[in-house]
């Protein structure tokens, strides 16, 4: 049987190879053989177009025999098999993964299926932090928050590391932005024992165009959406075109929400900024407040890229906690556990030092 | 030789006994304009001559008209040291000009002790000035004179002038306290809890937006129309601080206009 899944395997010693964090060659970890991403793409083109007929074949036949199994007719849709070409071991996916590895033996292991057609990425940003620089950054992250819990950090391990391709829609779009504002001019002046306040009223009216690119919607549910927008901004400078060989000894996952669907979340950000750089230009008044506006996407366009994240998974009064780290830029997101004890405590010192302050406070006030 | 002696005594004499005569003959209200009635004049007399007694200080209260360019508050410390300077627990004048219908009160260093600046002059301005607006000016000399009466009543009594901090817990001013610090905590709890997760949602797209593609084509800016609202100034708008600035020389005091 064709094996449906194509370890990058190095041609020099046969070791799994692996694209590493920070340099723009695939690395034989083993008998440390650098190999251009372009040569490595064409040595394994052929057996990826044999793995993607395995893969085809597998499915049609599982799905055949998954009628009267225990799975479900929806479970089955999203589970696939395949066999890890190294040990030959029965693997089992969800459907969007892209690239992951056997469980029994490490191999790094793609699924070329998953990359046909339009799911090809356009661009990848490949991953710059290591698994070293995750765990460092994490542990810097739970420096500063006066409610951790003591033993969170004393006991705490790390779970689960996983770097992990998340897929990404890049928004460009062109727009022509229209608003209203309603701005007042104050104006105090005394008159005899009067103070008489003048507000003049008036309607700003501003139109504009302007352009912004590559706003990043990722396209998978996996992945919370806070999460995602949390861990911007990317350094697009180092946005490089897409290959296979980048995903080696990776996880990576295709888009399970479309384009079309992730559209409006950068529609809503690209409305938000338009108004305010209108309401920017609205000057020379006391206060501005918008009446209404219109937004009209003159050019759109979507690329799909493959962005790098760490995924940091640890564990507390049997509860998990889930971290993310830019892969390219570092930045750690997440939210940590508080001592109940501490965010009581801290507020109410605070509390009984300020009571006499403000006692005093409030006394020379009054007296 | 001897003669000139004499006369040089006598005639000094005569000086000292011609001034205490002037000063005795000042009565406390001086009624330049003719605004107060005979028996008036000599009630409101008779009364401070009478609180003069019982509590040992000077009151006086001058009813003129000033030059448009005279210093009222140099003019209160002059009326107040010239001729009501000498009491045993401080004095106190009122001028009234009815040229510019502007006060000014001025206080010495003994009254200033017992009538601040910052809340015992606001407090007889509060009692005098309405009567003065309305043309009622014995009306407001009686209600000086009783302001003063209550102000100088009250620092006997309590040993510290009206308006200063009571001795002993000020319960009202602790529960605002209590309530603060607690709204304060909670506050800081609320920062400390959300200070534990930096997830938020994007909401714009301000780093993605090219600078230079920015292009305004319309700026229009539309008159609408206009608002115009009144508001009274504070009265006390020519107070003078804590005490003591009144012109210098230890002087207190205040004014306004009616």
């Amino acid at each position: 049987m064709a094996d449906s899944s194509v370890s990058y395997k190095c041609p020099n010693c046969g070791a799994p190879l692996s694209f590493l964090p920070g340099k723009k060659t695939v690395t034989c970890e083993y008998c440390s053989t650098e190999f251009e991403v372009s040569a490595i793409e064409e040595l394994f083109r052929d057996k990826q177009d044999m793995a993607v007929h395995a893969a085809e074949a597998q499915e049609a036949k599982w799905e055949t025999e998954n009628a009267g199994s225990e799975w479900s007719g929806d479970e089955a849709a999203a589970l696939h098999a395949f066999t890890c070409s190294s040990c030959g071991a029965e693997l089992v996916c969800d459907e969007n993964t892209m690239a992951t590895e056997c469980v029994y033996c490490g191999n790094p292991t793609m699924i070329p299926k998953r990359f046909d057609g339009m799911l090809k990425p356009d661009f990848v940003i490949p991953f710059k932090k290591t698994k070293e620089d995750a765990v460092a950054a994490l542990k810097e992250f739970y420096k500063g928050h006066m409610l951790l819990p003591s033993n969170f950090t004393a006991n705490n391990r790390v779970e689960a590391i996983q770097p992990m391709y998340v897929p990404f829609w890049l928004f460009d779009s062109k727009i022509t932005a229209r608003a209203e504002f309603r701005a007042q001019k104050i104006r105090k002046h005394s008159h005899g024992d009067e103070i008489i306040t003048e507000t003049s009223h008036y309607n700003c009216r501003r139109s504009g165009t302007m352009s912004f690119e590559k706003i990043p919607v990722d396209g998978s549910k996996k992945m919370a959406d806070d999460y995602m927008e949390s861990i911007e901004p990317f350094d697009y400078s180092e946005l490089t075109t897409f290959s296979a060989a980048y995903l080696t000894g990776y996880l990576a996952d295709k888009y399970d929400v479309s384009a079309e669907e992730s559209a409006p979340r950068a529609d809503k950000r690209v409305e938000a900024s338009a108004i305010d750089v209108l309401q920017s230009t609205v000057e020379g008044f006391d206060t501005c407040s918008l009446k209404s506006s219109a937004i009209r996407k003159d050019v759109g366009k979507v690329e799909y890229a493959m962005v790098p994240v760490w995924i940091l998974t640890t564990r507390y009064d049997d509860k998990p906690y889930t971290f993310m780290m830019n892969g390219q830029t570092g930045k750690v997101v997440g939210s940590l556990p508080y001592d109940k004890t501490k965010a009581f405590l801290y507020p109410a010192i605070c509390s009984v030092i300020l009571i006499p302050i403000l006692y005093f406070v409030i006394l020379a006030l009054i007296y | 030789m001897m003669l000139k002696k004499f006369i040089g005594l006598l005639t000094l004499m005569i000086v000292l006994s011609f001034s205490a005569v002037s000063a005795a003959q000042l009565q406390p209200v001086t009624d330049d304009l003719g605004l107060l009635g005979a028996e008036e004049l000599k009630s409101i007399n008779q009364k401070i001559k009478s609180m003069e007694q019982t509590h040992g200080i000077k009151i006086g209260i001058w009813f003129t008209k000033m030059k448009n360019n005279t210093d009222m508050i140099t003019a209160s410390n002059n009326f107040l040291d010239q001729n009501f300077a000498k009491s045993k627990n401080g004095s106190i004048v009122l001028i009234v000009d009815m040229n510019l219908r502007k006060y000014e009160m001025a206080t010495n260093s003994l009254m200033l002790q017992k009538i601040t600046d910052t809340d015992g002059i606001p407090f007889l301005k509060g009692e005098f000035q309405p009567a003065l607006h309305n043309g009622d000016y014995y009306g407001a000399a009686n209600s000086f004179v009783d302001g003063v009466d209550k102000l100088v009543s009250y620092y006997e009594k309590n040993g510290q002038p009206y308006g200063s901090a009571p001795d002993g817990i000020d319960f009202a001013a602790l529960g605002g306290a209590i309530i603060v610090a607690l709204l304060c905590g909670l506050g800081i709890r609320s920062w400390l809890i959300g200070s534990m997760s930096n997830i938020h949602h994007a909401s714009e797209a301000t780093d993605y937006l090219q600078k230079n593609s920015v292009n305004i084509n319309e700026n229009r800016d539309t008159y609408l129309f206009k608002n115009v609202t009144r508001t009274k100034k504070s009265s006390n708008s020519s107070s003078r601080g804590g005490g003591g600035s009144h012109g210098g020389g230890g002087h207190g005091g205040g004014g306004g206009s009616f």
